[in-house]
């Protein structure tokens, strides 16, 4: 079976919502819009208070002054009603961010000329980047990355491999499942559409082989097409870009670079999904499916959601239990604990687990059993990078390959001493940044 | 009084609800290293158990010195550093464990109680306690026995034959000479072939002449040397039962390499089963605590080279006496050639130290790559020190200076990041 070296195998806990149906979640009555969704460039609120809104319109779009504007993404409205606010509000990542808040008329009036559906055999290339981009579309796996300029590469590399990424390698999410049981066909429309738009020649769907069921649906979607869909050990983590691609193709992206460099570009299920709706259908991306599940919840749930819904409604429509004690947007391995139940769910929220019993354990000494750096899928050595950074020694951070390190958290997860490698690597990134921020000044100076 | 109930209700009340925030994962292993601990001390009480069988109570009243004297330093030394007491973890208790182990039985009270507290406190603590130690504990605590109080190891009466406690108690008359001057198998070896020990030497003597096997006129070098070989196999009669007693005897008093493998041996507590350290050893690889490379590729190279060089006195040739006409000869001081490896491996402290010590983590390379270069250089240390090295034992010694090029070997070893072309000149 097709995979990478290295990985864990945690319980994958995808029982609980797995055969839940994609379930439409009422509107909300507040939505929150951060103009941060995505990396790249945050967005310029195009609203003001008390202005009116329909679903589908834009109320962020990046700032047309700003020279890096093309890495971002525009944010629509997801209901219509009146804007209410635009200041900082609180946001998954953890900052409070710059949002446009809006409450609900009850209307859910769409956009003037929205959806605009259209034969896409009449679109050309060019044609469907720009409806992709215009309707806000961003990798919807957790990364959030603009999906028009991912599939925008340089002249001097052409793409010749699309891989629609349906691995949901991330323990207890099924919202990518649900898809594929539920949507097979417009995900492999939506796959194809990228493939025109980058004149790819091989078409791949990474599936992980607990969902053989998921596999056999993309199968039959794609009988009359060139897509070929390819069953992978279940195994963490499956469905990082490099690994997915080295397990499918046997490339290996460059350590530090893209997967254009070997001529591949990844999409994940809900952002093909998406991708096909603007494409074909003309709409804007104003909702997607959420895993709502976890110990903590009473009726595990597949949710159709509007983005800007307070995660407390998911959580209200899951029965999640009062004295929770943690909160997780996205999956257990590496999504974000959330302090509070009003952040608004963004277009990179794919899950919230909702844990009954949590604790921070306490750690102690490495004892070098070497298992996290069986676990890394990467090849680096996160003994030495966790003790590096927890001796706070820059310079030996420095040393170490922590840049290569894309916080899957494999090695956390092994480790017996309960050493938080994770939480290092995101402390030593920073620190390292920081320290090549002070080395440019004097020399600008 | 009242206001701090309240407040202090009232704050639990805000906490209860309160969401707990941490780095991601959010889910983890259940493997602790207090479990890895505990299971590899699990995984010695077999040997345990054929020790106390073998060297009576003694033996295990050595191994609690042992435990408690590392338990205690343990704790003791924590205190002094003002940092938690962490004796649960296992960790002390298993170095009390292996020090019992590489000691005799018949040790005095006061050394397997200086071995354990040097080992905790000296070779561990000292450098910063769990995981910052640079040389396997336990085998430091031998090293240090060794300096110590080298008369009493050298010396063989300490060195209790198994059951010799057994046939004291239950009155014998006929103790065999091994039984009392129980030396070890390699300890025998190497006396026999440098003459040290008298007994020993006179009988390989005799044994060597016996086992002359064959002096037949041949009429072609490949006559010769069939017959030379079906002669090793099985000697010529004649001199048959001679033969057949000598091998007999010298066999019994080595034991045979199926004997010598259950643990029909002198030796330390914990060293002279190599069953009952190999179920320990396969438990701990099928539980993923042990990676097989270190103790199988250790226990290989010393095996190899034990068939690749054969002991000094173990010769054979085929000689042409005149034209036309071969004698074939063989001489070998204890064992038949193929038997060699197999004692080799069976006797001395090797799959103790493969299975145990080598495969200690905090002192042993981090990626399997490394394991494999650390494994091989314990086996041909081994062999070097058994060969041509001042003690008949190489384990200790070979593992702990292993342990010194742990760091070296690391640094060659690094992994290849995924992706990475060529080391980028910086």
């Amino acid at each position: 079976m097709k995979t990478f070296p290295g990985g864990i195998h945690p319980p994958d806990s995808k029982d609980l919502a797995k055969d839940r149906a994609i379930d439409p979640l009422d509107p909300p009555r507040v939505a929150i819009f951060p103009m941060s969704q995505h990396i790249g460039v945050p967005c310029t609120p195009v609203v003001g208070k008390k202005d009116r809104v329909v679903k589908g319109q834009v109320v962020g779009q990046p700032d047309p002054e700003n020279p890096r504007r093309f890495v971002s993404a525009p944010v629509h409205a997801s209901i219509s009603g009146t804007v209410t606010a635009v200041q900082p509000m609180p946001h998954p990542l953890g900052k409070a961010v710059l949002a446009v808040v809006v409450e609900s008329d009850g209307e859910d009036a769409w956009a003037e000329g929205v959806p605009s559906p259209v034969d896409p055999a009449s679109l050309d290339a060019a044609a469907i980047k720009s409806r992709i981009q215009e309707a806000g579309i961003v990798g919807m796996g957790g990364a959030a990355f603009p999906t028009h300029v991912k599939i925008s590469p340089p002249p001097d590399k052409p793409i010749d491999t699309v891989i629609l990424n349906a691995a949901e390698c991330e323990p207890y999410l099924t919202c990518d499942y649900r898809l594929m049981l539920e949507r097979p066909d417009a995900l492999v429309d939506g796959l194809m559409l990228l493939g025109r738009v980058l004149g790819a020649k091989s078409f791949w769907v990474g599936v992980e082989a607990n969902k053989l069921d998921a596999a056999e649906a993309l199968r039959q979607a794609a009988r009359e097409t060139p897509v070929c869909v390819a069953v992978c050990e279940t195994k963490y983590p499956q469905g990082a870009e490099k690994q997915l691609i080295y397990a499918l193709t046997g490339r290996k992206v460059p350590a530090g670079g893209l997967p254009l460099e070997v001529g591949v570009v990844v999409q994940n299920v809900a952002t093909a999904l998406a991708v096909r709706e603007a494409v074909i259908e003309g709409k804007p991306l104003i909702e997607r499916v959420v895993t709502v599940t976890g110990d903590g919840v009473e009726r595990p749930s597949n949710l159709l959601v509007r983005l800007g819904t307070p995660i407390g409604e998911l959580l209200d429509a899951a029965r999640a239990a009062a004295d929770a004690r943690k909160v997780i947007a996205g999956g257990p391995m590496m999504g974000i604990a959330q302090a509070r139940r009003d952040v608004p769910v963004i277009k990179g929220t794919s899950g919230l687990l909702v844990q009954k019993e949590a604790a921070a354990p306490a750690w102690g000494a490495c004892i070098r059993c070497g298992r996290c750096v069986e676990a890394c899928p990467m090849n680096l050595l996160p003994n030495s990078i966790g003790i590096a950074c927890e001796a706070q020694d820059i310079d030996a951070v420095a040393d170490t390959a922590i840049l290569d390190c894309f916080e899957c958290g494999s090695c956390t997860y092994v480790c017996p001493a309960k050493r938080p490698m994770v939480q290092w690597v995101k402390w030593g990134k920073a620190q390292l940044s920081l320290r090549r921020e002070r080395q440019k000044k004097p020399k600008a100076s | 009084m009242p206001d701090e109930t309240q407040t202090r209700a009232a704050d639990e009340q805000e906490q209860a609800p309160r969401l707990l925030i941490t780095s991601s994962p959010h889910v983890r292993d259940s493997a602790t290293v207090a479990r890895i601990m505990w299971t590899v001390a699990g995984a010695l009480v077999p040997a345990l158990a054929w020790g106390v069988y073998a060297f009576g109570p003694r033996a295990l009243m050595v191994t609690a010195i042992a435990v408690a004297a590392a338990v205690a330093a343990e704790a003791g030394c924590q205190a002094l550093r003002r940092k938690p007491i962490t004796v649960r973890d296992g960790s002390a208790f298993l170095t009390g464990l292996l020090v019992a182990f590489v000691l005799p039985a018949h040790m005095p009270w006061y050394v397997p109680l200086a071995a354990s507290v040097f080992a905790v406190a000296v070779v561990k603590q000292a450098f910063g306690g769990l995981g910052c130690n640079i040389w396997n504990p336990a085998l430091m605590g031998r090293a240090f026995v060794l300096a110590a109080w080298a008369a009493l190891v050298a010396s063989g009466p300490l060195w209790p034959a198994p059951f010799a406690h057994r046939q004291k108690a239950a009155g014998e008359g006929q103790v065999s000479v091994d039984a009392t001057t129980g030396a070890t198998p390699l300890t025998t070896v190497k006396g026999g072939t440098r003459g040290l020990s008298a007994g020993v030497s006179k009988r390989v003597h005799e044994f060597n002449s016996q086992v002359r096997l064959k002096e037949l006129v041949a009429s072609s070098l490949s006559d010769a040397q069939a017959a030379f070989e079906k002669g090793l196999e099985k000697p010529l009669p004649g001199s048959e039962k001679e033969v057949g007693d000598a091998l007999h005897s010298l066999q019994h008093e080595q034991g045979s390499p199926w004997r010598l493998f259950l643990g029909m041996k002198g030796g330390c507590i914990g060293e002279v089963s190599g069953l009952a350290l190999l179920v320990g050893g396969v438990v701990l690889i099928v539980l993923r605590i042990v990676k097989w490379e270190v103790p199988v590729l250790y226990i290989v190279t010393v095996a190899v080279l034990a068939w690749a060089f054969p002991v000094a006195g173990q010769s054979a040739r085929v000689i042409e006496v005149s034209q036309g006409v071969y004698v074939a000869e063989a001489t070998t001081h204890y064992f038949h050639f193929a038997d060699r490896p197999l004692f080799e491996i069976f006797t001395g402290g090797l799959f103790l130290g493969a299975f145990f010590m080598a495969t200690d983590m905090v002192t042993s390379p981090v990626t399997r790559k490394g394991q494999a270069v650390y494994a091989v250089g314990c086996g041909l240390l081994t062999a070097l020190i058994r060969r041509f090295g001042g003690y008949p034992e190489g384990v200790c010694y070979a593992i702990l200076l292993m342990n010194t090029a742990t760091p070296l070997i690391d640094r060659f070893t690094r992994p290849k990041v995924f992706g990475k072309m060529r080391e980028k000149k910086s």
